[in-house]
């Protein structure tokens, strides 16, 4: 409890509202590319910002292009 | 008179374009001729008798708008409830880091873990641009 009030209340706040849009943001993109939506969202409310790297490393990027890319750049 | 027999060879050439196909053509080619004489003009009268009724463009931009309002609904609906959820959520994670701070940062860790953990696993992997997904 004491730990709790050494930190100031703005960035309470501002980590409030970063988990809440995070959480939002991925429950709303992960409708439309994942098949686990809720999973996304409440990892998303309880950490950050790792759920959003992976998030955009296992749903959002494209592996076949990437390999593709890498592909032509090989000598 | 001698009578016409089917063991004698083709006479002319528009019998052997109907028995054989000509030497040098694709079969595929002679099939199709073959297709188009036998069958194509009763095909065709068959579809000029058919007339299918043409939607109009107010009636598609309302199906499309039906259905836009539809899916709105549904994200308001699913977004209310993950609201109430992630309340109860953070309500307790607020109360825990007030209890026991330590606890609350084993949690964070376990919860970190078993995220990474289900993340890896094949379930999750085939997700991805151009993979299945809902």
């Amino acid at each position: 409890m004491d730990e709790l009030k050494q930190i100031p209340v703005w960035l309470l706040v501002l980590l409030l509202i970063a988990l809440i849009s995070q959480s939002t943001w991925l429950f709303i993109d992960a409708r439309k590319h994942s098949r686990f939506p809720w999973f996304w969202g409440l990892w998303g409310l309880i950490q950050v910002p790792m759920p959003l790297i992976l998030y955009w490393l296992v749903v959002r990027v494209d592996r076949a292009q990437y390999e593709k890319l890498r592909n032509l750049w090989k000598p | 008179m001698r009578r016409k027999n089917h063991h004698d060879g083709p006479k002319n050439k528009r019998d052997m374009e109907t028995e054989s196909p000509i030497e040098g053509s694709s079969s595929e080619e002679w099939e199709a001729e073959q297709f188009e004489q036998l069958v194509g003009r009763h095909l065709k009268q068959w579809d000029d008798s058919v007339t299918p009724e043409i939607p109009s463009i107010q009636s598609l931009e309302q199906l499309a708008g039906d259905q836009r309002d539809r899916l709105r609904g549904r994200l308001w609906r699913d977004l209310l409830l993950f609201w109430v959820v992630s309340g109860m959520i953070l309500s307790g994670l607020v109360l825990l880091v007030q209890r026991d701070l330590k606890l609350f940062i084993i949690v964070q860790v376990v919860v970190l873990m078993a995220a990474c953990l289900f993340v890896v696993s094949p379930v999750v992997r085939r997700e991805g641009r151009g993979k299945w997904t809902n």
